[in-house]
């Protein structure tokens, strides 16, 4: 709430308008943002009345929602003379004063994160592959993996302990900063990724289903049976454990996704003779997407 | 033989491309050629960027002369055809350079996944086969590009994912690369280049002092974590390094002994990684008593670290 009560002794200046400046600013602890959140015009806002507000000011309330940060106030009020005191000076006064608007200090119930996820992924993937999801819960084992299911977690950010949306790590050659990646679904930071966790949900889902599954992993799909001659396709658990692995990231290319074509007979580049050709879970190597798998499918809530 | 456009022109006929401003790429570009025919259908692309001159000489031309990035996305799309396709919010910086091993220059592309990692490295040259390089976060092609003391050879430097701990939440450590193109691609030369491996030693000691030192955990620590988690990715690699130079060639064995007791299972995935690299008889034996760790990930992780290639 704001509130701003200009008095003077004579009581000449005492209803002199008040100027509000109010900035929500978000940036992670590593320098991510500025993020700004919505502006508040109290120009065009009803003054509040009542209790809470002193009988001869003008007093404003807004609940912040889905946006945090740093919350910069600036009030400032120029009394000029009124026309029975032409010689006296005008008297311009101002005041600063910065709080934070912080996570929720209970956390979301893990109940309701989960539920969303469910509802997300089943939603999206019926939307665009026209049937339901294979596994409809998949969603919150990569929520797990990615951030143990939390939005936001206590630490120290503008000097304030306090609950803040998580951040990754900055790597350890500092290409990319604290923060970076915010959240559930550890997606790219920005005001509503951060502090509004079903917007972080929804960046996420959006991301694995019409990226990661539909572009990527049905490309490459169709890249792969274009090369190799009489192999099927994958089976929606599988388009699944691809995606998961694309979503991880840590390679882009078609033979090396978590299915990879594999030639029962003896195989010569793209040639399968004396067998066919079929998707083998990919353990080659020790992969990372194939483990990033196996764990999201060991996680599912 | 077709003339050589300028860049300058090359830009312009770009921009008055009716397709390149309205449609996709996917849409514009050719067909994509397969790797057994490489350049089989030229394109926009392949005539705007292929036919330019890639000679050393020109580097600092194309490089200054700005080369449109809808062009570059539209070659990397027609060259690196066992990946996804890339749009220009995909590509995260680029640039043309010149490796001292031949008289052309070679054009390096970051290119990201979706959430923006830029994981994707495309060293790419006319008529050559493309390469690709899976990295990890490495924004900038300016920053992977080093010359190799007292030569004019430049060499690609880069972190490749090693061992991640778990999602993005948390550190995930790297292992240095460092490749030279040589006649047909690129070639590991890791080894040959000692005092690059020294120079990110150096680095990483002083990143390990930073992230424990105690004004940095006062303000980041993770309530629910070891303290040892966020430096511990840092010095998985320090200690690798220690072990790839001759230095120790235990490193990291004691240290991960250690986090090997910790109460946080991504600590103890971590120990597993370094006593995977190490392979000591120590090293064996401290991996198996982790496959009977409480934890499922961390007693995966050691069953898996066991049997490789299971």
């Amino acid at each position: 709430m704001w509130e701003a009560v200009v008095q003077s002794p004579d009581g000449l200046y005492d209803n002199t308008p008040v100027t509000w400046t109010v900035t929500l600013s978000y940036t992670s602890s590593g320098g991510k943002g500025p993020f700004i959140g919505p502006s508040l015009d109290f120009s065009t806002m009803s003054a509040m009345s009542g209790q809470s507000c002193a009988s001869n000011s003008l007093c404003y309330s807004n609940v912040f929602s889905s946006v945090g940060g740093q919350l910069m106030t600036a009030a400032s009020a120029t009394a000029s003379n009124p026309p029975s005191q032409p010689t006296q000076l005008s008297c311009p006064v101002s005041f600063n004063y910065t709080t934070y608007v912080t996570g929720p200090q209970k956390a979301v119930p893990q109940s309701e994160i989960v539920a969303m996820l469910i509802s997300l992924y089943t939603s999206l993937y019926t939307t665009a592959v026209g049937m339901p999801p294979p596994t409809p819960n998949l969603l919150t084992g990569i929520a797990w993996h990615e951030s143990r299911l939390e939005q936001f977690k206590s630490i120290t950010l503008y000097g304030t302990k306090a609950p803040w949306p998580i951040e990754n790590p900055p790597d350890v050659k500092h290409n990319t900063v604290s923060g970076a990646f915010i959240g559930i679904m550890q997606v790219p930071n920005g005001m509503s990724n951060a502090f509004d966790w079903k917007m972080n949900e929804q960046s996420g889902a959006d991301l694995f289903v019409n990226m990661k599954l539909q572009q990527f992993t049905i490309g490459m799909e169709s890249r792969l049976r274009t090369l190799y001659s009489g192999l099927p396709a994958l089976t929606p658990t599988q388009r699944e454990d691809v995606a998961i692995g694309y979503y991880y990231g840590v390679t882009s290319k078609d033979t090396e996704q978590t299915w990879t074509p594999f030639c029962t007979g003896i195989a010569s580049k793209t040639t399968c003779s004396g067998g066919v050709w079929q998707w083998i879970f990919n353990t080659a190597n020790d992969r990372l997407e194939t483990n990033f798998v196996t764990s999201v499918r060991a996680h599912l809530q | 033989m077709r003339k050589r456009r300028t860049l300058p022109s090359m830009a312009a006929f770009w921009l008055m491309s009716t397709c390149a401003n309205l449609a996709p790429f996917s849409v514009c570009a050719a067909e994509p050629a397969g790797k057994d025919r490489p350049f089989a259908k030229k394109s926009d692309a392949q005539d705007l960027l292929g036919e330019q001159d890639w000679s050393a000489a020109s580097a600092l031309t194309l490089n200054s002369n700005k080369v449109p990035r809808n062009l570059v996305v539209s070659y990397i799309n027609e060259n690196v055809t066992d990946e996804p396709p890339i749009t220009d919010a995909d590509l995260c910086s680029f640039g043309f350079f010149d490796f001292g091993i031949s008289n052309k220059v070679i054009l390096l592309a970051s290119v990201a996944s979706g959430r923006h990692f830029c994981n994707t490295v495309a060293a790419l040259q006319p008529g050559k086969r493309p390469w690709t390089f899976d990295v990890w976060l490495e924004d900038d092609v300016q920053k992977i590009v080093k010359r190799a003391q007292g030569s004019r050879r430049a060499l690609l430097v880069f972190e490749e994912l090693w061992h991640p701990t778990s999602g993005m939440a948390w550190c995930n450590a790297t292992w240095q690369r460092v490749f030279a193109p040589g006649i047909d691609g690129f070639i590991d030369v890791g080894q040959k280049y000692p005092e690059l491996y020294r120079e990110r030693l150096e680095d990483l000691i002083a990143t390990i002092a930073h992230l424990d030192a105690p004004d940095h955990r006062k303000t980041r620590p993770s309530d629910s974590n070891d303290p040892r988690l966020e430096s511990s990715c840092a010095v998985m690699e320090a200690d690798r390094i220690k072990r790839y130079l001759g230095i120790d060639r235990k490193a990291g064995l004691n240290t991960a002994e250690t986090w090997a007791l910790s109460p946080d299972p991504l600590l103890r995935g971590n120990a597993i990684a370094v006593f995977q690299n190490i392979n000591s008889l120590e090293a064996r034996r401290a991996i198996a008593k982790l496959v009977q760790d409480p934890d499922r990930d961390v007693a995966a992780q050691a069953l898996q670290a066991e049997h490789p290639s299971r």
